[in-house]
């Protein structure tokens, strides 16, 4: 209720309210401006940095994915590579592409996930339905190389799960020729609609000042112009091997902010087109584990490009230690910090998701702007609630 | 830049604060300060470039210390390779450090975090009296302290 | 027999039947069916299929009736009831009522008057209170800044969407709906003054809350705008209102602008109602296409394009009215 000669409101938007997803988001309005903004998050917190600490190394894999499940991939893998700096091993460079390969088709299809729900959040439930369903052909080749549609737990110390299907290279090609095509109706539609620029131009412009300063990442920092990526920074998997470029946009408004994540998948197609022509014949298991199968099943697991697991991962011990990972995501920078006590369980695992460290931008950019500019901020930062509680 | 030429760096740059740096291949260093002494080392290493901190990780040793690690690194070209740990020891029955919201306003959210899972106080962090993935009413232990033990159900139990 | 007669007297036949609430009900089901359907298409979807799968589900609309019908309808404790609860009847029957003073062909009509095109424009007024007055009785806030997101929207569409329908009048010097079709025989307005044509088009989706002007209930903003504390069959009421708000501002906007019931092979009333009603409803169903294309404005663009945009067009459409009579040119009907 509001009082008389009060002049503001307080709204509570979540987490009950269609665009707030498992969050709330306390603002306070006069009249249509919003006058400050605090998110209030928590809501689906699953403490998996404690239960990691009961669980063994190789049970934290798919605890870690869980949290950000449109954009599995980059935990996993910044997780697995915590472990193999403490356990001192590389993994084969097929692996190393064929991670390179899952977080590639992973980043895509997490970007149309953000453009998606970004679609609907300012109205456009055309540009919702597409994005999902050109979801669909990036999770079909994922599910084909991995196993599974979302939580793929295909990266483990020293290398992946499965090797290359056969034919594989082809239907990825299909699928990015498709996309192409795509990319082009979407333009039409969407990202040149006068509708969608009146929204989204100009609106929750991070300065390239504060975005350093707040220390966000991803594709939110590289649209205030910081051409930052770990991919650049810290190489690893594939990466030092392949030509990419870093996309950044000037604005640093919510329209920069989409136009990133549609530049980054023009890009990351020509990732997987490379990955797909350059990857090398070889092992996808470290040979300090493969040694330790049994020689009938090493066999059978080389024809059918399945790994057995060794017995060893069963009581995975991890010499003590410390080590910092780090992975560029779909949607940003995952650390990951490991605290080994030489346990069958790390003694201290701290892990910082994009989302979290973005969170921060809900009350910085929200100041000033109208309530409608509200969700048109939310989808632009491709914030995901779940991945920010842990 | 290479590895051995920031840390040289940084142990000039921190001169006089009682500061141990070390340095891991291949891209980490590692400076320990004094908690008095903190608030004046991040600020001095913020000058040198270090603009943002990723993680924010608060270690419990139980009836024996604190270890509050501040994972910082730079957005720009020449410093993005490196991180550089600041770490702090706290005597276990006084977990208070002071925060450094104003040196780097990224760890705003995470001071916040450990105060609510782990109880560290962060003295003049804002949001010191907030919960922030715990609920409101929540007053036990801090869960993620070593004596916070999970109940495990199923067939690990 | 006597009753059947009685059914096809004009006063009672056009309120009741067509284009009144039969004929706008039926509408509603097929519209509301055909809004998911080309959304569907666009999409890449299906849309609704199962509820009698031979004609693409074309019943479903009639399915969603029962669920309505059946759902408790929960009223607020905080309400004010009698409001909550008046409201989406006033509304409904303010959106359909207009439909009385629409003729449907030169002879059929329920009243003739002078002014049916005043009385049909002053009627569609009336109904946005009701939808500010849902907005406060709800006690909600979110119903609250819908409501009061309608209150601004109506001051900045209703100008200019008068001023449009009156430069019509001023080209066919006649406020009278029969005349004004009648007018049309040969050149159809939309020719003469596509200005007009135009900008009433804009705006009567902008009444109606069509895509990008879907503001009052924008639903990732403020959940449903002043119908969001409602349930069963009295959201059905508000749900149906705005799409017969729509539908009998097609039908005027076809007599204005669409040649009304010309060109007419047949003197038949009966033929004449139709070739008004089909145009009436490609216009609402255009308007249901809109959502697949647009994303929403936000409110003070919504509002800056009724005032810098729509109001401009609409004195310009007066002008380019007077200027075609001045320049001789005749439309009256002797």
């Amino acid at each position: 209720m509001i009082s008389s000669g009060e002049r503001e409101l307080e709204l509570l938007i979540g987490p009950q309210h269609p665009a707030s997803g498992h969050m709330r988001l306390v603002a306070k309005v006069d009249g249509d401006v919003v006058v400050e903004l605090r998110p209030n998050i928590g809501y689906v917190h699953r403490s998996v940095e404690k239960l990691a600490e009961v669980k063994k190394y190789l049970q934290i894999i798919p605890l870690v994915e869980r949290p950000s499940l449109a954009d599995t991939t980059a935990n996993n893998l910044a997780y697995v590579m915590a472990l193999e700096k403490l356990l001192g091993i590389e993994p084969p460079e097929r692996a190393k592409y064929l991670r390179t390969l899952l977080a590639e088709i992973n980043r895509i299809h997490s970007h149309l996930y953000g453009l998606g729900i970004h679609g609907v959040m300012i109205g456009s439930s055309t540009a919702y339905m597409w994005c999902f369903g050109d979801r669909e052909p990036f999770l079909e080749l994922a599910q084909e190389l991995t196993g599974a549609r979302l939580t793929y737990s295909y990266i483990i110390p020293g290398g992946v799960r499965r090797d290359l299907p056969a034919g594989l290279g082809e239907r990825a090609e299909r699928v990015l020729r498709y996309m192409e095509n795509r990319m082009r109706d979407y333009f039409n539609l969407y990202f040149n609609n006068p509708v969608v620029r009146a929204r989204l131009e100009g609106v929750g412009v991070l300065s390239r000042h504060d975005a350093i300063n707040l220390g966000i990442t991803g594709p939110n920092l590289r649209a205030s112009g910081v051409a930052y990526d770990v991919r650049r920074a810290e190489p690893y998997a594939a990466y030092p091997e392949l030509e990419f470029d870093i996309v950044t946009e000037e604005a640093g408004d919510s329209f920069a902010r989409v136009m990133v994540r549609v530049r980054e998948i023009v890009e990351s197609m020509r990732i997987i087109r490379q990955v797909i022509r350059k990857i090398p014949e070889g092992p996808i298991l470290h040979e300090s584990y493969e040694k330790l199968i049994p020689p009938k099943l090493r066999e059978s697991m080389k024809q059918r490009g399945m790994v057995k697991f060794p017995s060893v991962f069963a009581n995975l011990r991890v010499p003590p230690g410390e080590a910092i990972s780090r992975v560029e995501g779909g949607r940003g920078e995952v650390v990951f910090h490991i605290v080994s006590d030489g346990k069958l369980s790390p003694y201290r695992m701290r892990m910082v998701t994009p989302s979290f460290r973005n969170v921060i931008l809900f009350e910085h950019l929200t100041r000033g702007v109208r309530v409608a500019d509200i969700p048109a901020i939310y989808g632009s930062l491709d914030y995901f609630p779940p991945e920010a509680d842990r | 830049m290479r590895l051995d030429d920031l840390r040289k760096e940084i142990e000039e740059k921190l001169n006089g604060l009682g500061a141990e740096v070390s340095s891991k291949d291949p891209n980490l260093i590692e400076v320990r300060v004094g908690r008095d002494k903190l608030v004046e080392a991040a600020s001095k290493l913020r000058e040198m470039g270090l603009d943002h901190v990723k993680a924010v990780t608060g270690i419990d040793y139980p009836k024996e210390r604190f270890e509050v690690v501040y994972i910082t690194s730079s957005y720009s070209d020449s410093l993005s390779h490196f991180l550089v740990n600041l770490r702090v020891s706290l005597p276990y029955d006084d977990p208070r450090i002071p925060s450094l919201v104003r040196v780097w306003p990224s760890v705003l959210y995470q001071e916040q975090e450990e105060k609510d899972l782990l109880g560290i106080e962060f003295e003049g962090n804002p949001r010191m009296e907030e919960r922030l993935l715990l609920p409101d009413s929540y007053d036990g232990i801090p869960p993620l302290r070593k004596e916070f033990k999970v109940r495990v159900e199923g067939i690990d139990a | 027999m006597d009753i059947l007669k009685l059914l096809f007297e004009p006063y009672i036949f056009i309120p009741l039947v067509f284009p009144g609430l039969v004929a706008a009900f039926l509408l509603l089901l097929i519209i509301i069916w055909l809004e998911r359907k080309i959304a569907a298409k666009v999409q890449l979807r299906y849309g609704p299929l199962y509820v009698f799968k031979p004609l693409g589900g074309v019943i479903q609309t009639i399915a969603d009736l029962l669920r309505y019908l059946f759902q408790e309808p929960i009223v607020p404790r905080e309400a004010d009831k009698l409001a909550f609860l008046m409201t989406p009847v006033f509304l409904f029957g303010l959106a359909y009522l207009p439909v009385v003073a629409v003729p449907i062909s030169p002879t059929y009509y329920a009243f003739r008057s002078d002014v049916s095109l005043l009385i049909v424009m002053a009627l569609t007024t009336l109904a946005p209170i009701f939808t500010v007055l849902m907005g406060w009785s709800s006690n909600n806030k979110f119903s609250l800044i819908g409501g009061v997101r309608e209150g601004y929207l109506v001051i900045s569409y209703e100008i200019p969407m008068f001023l449009s329908a009156i430069s019509m009048a001023i080209l066919y010097k006649s406020l009278d709906l029969v005349e004004i079709a009648e007018a049309q025989k040969g050149l159809w307005g939309v020719i003469l003054n596509p200005l007009a044509a135009i900008n009433m088009l804009l705006l009567m989706y902008m009444s109606t809350s069509k895509f990008p002007f879907e503001i009052p209930e924008a639903e990732s903003e403020i959940v449903a705008g002043p119908y969001t504390e409602y349930s069963g069959i009295i959201y059905g009421l508000v749900m149906g209102a705005s799409y017969v708000k729509l539908y009998v501002l097609s039908l005027v906007y076809s007599i204005l602008f669409l040649g009304g019931w010309n060109p007419l092979p047949i003197n038949d009333p009966m033929v004449a109602g139709a070739m008004l009603f089909v145009k009436a409803f490609l216009l609402v169903a255009l308007g249901a296409f809109l959502r697949a294309v647009y994303p929403r404005f936000r409110i003070d663009q919504a509002i800056s394009i009724g005032w810098k945009i729509a109001f401009p067009l609409s004195l310009i459409s007066v002008v380019i009215s007077l200027l075609l009579i001045m320049g001789g040119v005749s439309l009256v009907v002797k």
